[in-house]
């Protein structure tokens, strides 16, 4: 729109450096997530070029109108009006946008000095649009990039299986530690303008105006003063590096708890490791060095609390799965042991004496068997993955049996079982889900005898919670749902999930697994390489 | 997705208007990102006379992040893999944004002249490439021959 006559970049021009802007014009439209203070500093200091509205297109002999014509429009926030206001201040909540002050003088000059500056413009070999001469250049190779390319590239975000961050590198000649250099115009406009000079004031010269960029014979040292680095717009990758390298180690002094039953382990829960993460020193120490402790340490708090972003989803599943994979395999050998026992029980039962005694829970599950009866036909593939998944879940559930416990001990281990929470967000996360989830698993009624004793396999499990999950379920929306329906038949037990101490045990766990998505596949597929496990089992009883 | 960056406009236009040898490039109506491509197995190479079909995808954050690429047509290369996943380090961490789709595929080109069995995607084919270099290229031509026409 507005692309007629008026000018834009003018308008604000206590916003504007040189009749460009502090911040982006829309050439991308991913997360800004360099810091933009930094950036409109630089810019202020004519250290980098300001943001231009790019031309579309560019042809050396095109007219003013011509040219003003290719602009590219302006981003989503340009409203239908028109432009005569300060109304097409950027959306940014940094720039103050009340001041309209027009500059009266300059009514008519606007529209020159937009066409004079993109004389000779150039194109910027990253967004195929076109600039003013005055466009930063790579500081080793001399190759222009627009600053709205420039602020784009940044280092590789480190991530839980790669926990290094290689500087960015030059897009063209490779060289690492990216920077650029900027030679302003020979005039000064908007902030720090000298009052005096413009593009359009000496109009001899108008024409020979922009002088073309000489090739420069040497490089720039990316240390020397005239440079800006990637890493100057966005210096917080230190410690985003520093959150990532803590929670990878807070990871690995996870252990599992382990409840002892007679003379076996059952696994109750995994530690959050939190207790044993590294402290900010530590951090800064492996970050190593550079930077005042303290602005280090201002950074880490709001860092920290967000770090999830930057963990690698994958690891992270992975972790958890790999976690719920140990405790289901000591859950079936358990279960393999309970169900001879329930074996014996029958034959006991059949002579009618103190089978109570040693399963004493067993009653309570009555009134869930027939919901449980229709869990048999399993199909096999499509929901054996999300079925691994609450194989594990259960685990409190048989020890607390094999303790012969009540209800409320039961809600008790709960509070160390931290993999229900783990699940639950595995599984998609919601409060809600998390709340079906305990009802359905929640009831102690591992009844054997019902799951079918004949089909010890590695998704056998036992049955209520089996029950909803095992029918064809391909999608996971699908299991939501049939969690749901799933609520209403243990609707006793809703108290459970929710009890106060439950909940505040699973704080910290919840913080890390919050990330965690529903795209298992990768991480299932990643399952065997686990090989520390053995020693975290062997962890803490 | 907003609008077509100006940049892949612009590629696809210089790709069309001016095609690399052997290559060509073709978007999708219904997907400006998404282009058929085809490749010409390079002469002198045991891919040669071959014609490759491939896919290429342009995320939303290219030009930052590199195209997905993949071969359709089957073949017998140490770095390709039988989904026809490319081992090629420009498609992953040495992408630069100052390249294009049309130097992505000439190095794709190029990976079919030259096969590194040192850095294997198909470790099976590698194994083969290192262990009897004109039995494995013998093993590409018949490929080339039976899919790549």
């Amino acid at each position: 729109m507005g692309n007629s006559s008026s000018s834009s970049g003018r308008h604000n021009g206590d916003e504007s450096v040189d009749c460009g802007q502090l911040v982006p014009q829309g050439v991308y439209t991913g997360p800004r997530d360099w810091n933009q203070a930094i950036v409109a500093q630089l810019i202020c200091a004519r250290k980098l070029a300001p943001f231009y509205r790019p031309l579309e297109d560019y042809e050396e002999d095109w007219d003013d109108e011509r040219i003003l014509a290719a602009r590219k429009e302006l981003p989503e926030p340009e409203p239908g009006t028109e432009p005569t206001t300060s109304s097409r201040l950027d959306p940014t909540p940094s720039t103050k946008s009340g001041s309209s002050s027009k500059r009266p003088a300059t009514q008519k000059d606007p529209v020159r000095s937009e066409a004079a500056i993109y004389r000779g413009a150039v194109e910027c070999p990253i967004c195929f649009l076109y600039y003013p001469q005055n466009i930063n250049h790579s500081r080793c190779c001399d190759h222009p990039i627009c600053t709205e390319c420039f602020v784009q590239i940044k280092r590789s975000e480190p991530t839980a299986t790669h926990l290094v961050s290689e500087p960015a590198a030059c897009p063209y000649c490779v060289q690492e530690h990216f920077g650029v250099v900027y030679k302003p115009p020979p005039w000064r406009t908007g902030i720090g303008g000298d009052g005096i000079s413009s593009p359009w004031s000496d109009s001899p010269k108008e024409h020979a105006e922009p002088p073309t960029h000489k090739r420069r014979q040497k490089s720039f040292g990316a240390d020397s003063p005239e440079v800006v680095t990637t890493d100057q717009i966005r210096p917080d990758w230190e410690a985003k590096l520093g959150a990532v390298r803590a929670a990878v180690a807070r990871r690995a002094n996870r252990r599992i708890i382990m409840r002892q039953v007679g003379d076996r382990l059952i696994p109750v829960g995994v530690t959050s490791g939190r207790v044993q993460a590294l402290s900010p020193e530590d951090v800064e120490q492996e970050s190593g060095g550079s930077g005042s402790r303290r602005s280090r340490r201002r950074q880490q708090q709001p860092v920290v609390p967000g770090f999830e972003q930057y963990v690698g989803m994958p690891g992270q599943d992975l972790e958890e799965l790999m976690v719920m994979e140990a405790m289901r395999l000591s859950l079936i050998e358990h279960e393999e042991q309970q169900k001879k026992e329930a074996e014996e029980k029958k034959k006991k039962d059949a002579e009618a004496a103190t089978a109570g005694a040693r399963t004493p829970t067993v009653g309570s599950s009555a009134p869930v068997l027939p919901e449980i009866d229709t869990s048999n036909p399993r199909s096999s593939s499509s929901s054996s993955k999300r079925r691994s998944f609450l194989a594990g879940s259960r685990s409190p559930s048989p020890s607390s049996i094999a303790a012969g416990s009540d209800k409320s001990t039961w809600r008790k281990r709960l509070s160390n079982s931290s993999p229900m929470q783990t699940l639950n967000t595995a599984l998609g996360g919601t409060a809600t889900t998390a709340t079906t989830f305990l009802n359905t698993s929640g009831p102690p009624t591992p009844t054997p005898e019902v799951a079918g004793p004949s089909t010890i396999s590695t998704t056998e499990s036992s049955p209520p919670l089996e029950q909803t999950v095992s029918r064809p379920v391909p999608t996971h929306a699908d299991s939501m749902v049939s969690f749901d329906s799933a609520v209403s038949h243990s609707e006793a037990y809703d108290n459970l999930p929710s009890s106060p101490e439950s909940s505040l045990a699973h704080e910290p766990l919840l913080d890390d697994d919050r990330s965690v998505n529903g795209d298992d596949g990768t991480a299932t597929a990643k399952f065997p390489a686990r090989e520390p496990f053995s020693d975290e089992a062997t962890g803490t009883v | 997705m907003a609008g077509l960056p100006k940049r892949i406009i612009k590629e696809t236009e210089r790709l069309m208007a001016d095609p690399a040898p052997g290559i060509t490039a073709t978007p999708h109506d219904d997907n400006l990102r998404y282009f058929d491509v085809t490749i010409a197995g390079p002469d002198g190479s045991p891919f040669a006379a071959g014609n490759f079909r491939l896919e290429l995808f342009l995320p939303e954050e290219y030009p930052m992040a590199p195209p997905k690429v993949r071969f359709l047509t089957k073949i017998y290369h140490p770095n390709i893999d039988k989904l026809g996943r490319i081992c090629l380090d420009i498609l992953k961490d040495k992408w630069s944004p100052a390249l294009q789709i049309r130097t992505v595929l000439l190095s794709i080109q190029a990976l079919l002249s030259s096969p590194n069995p040192d850095d294997p995607l198909a470790t099976d084919v590698a194994k083969h490439y290192k262990e009897d270099e004109k039995d494995a290229q013998r093993v590409s031509q018949e490929w080339t021959q039976l899919y790549a026409k």
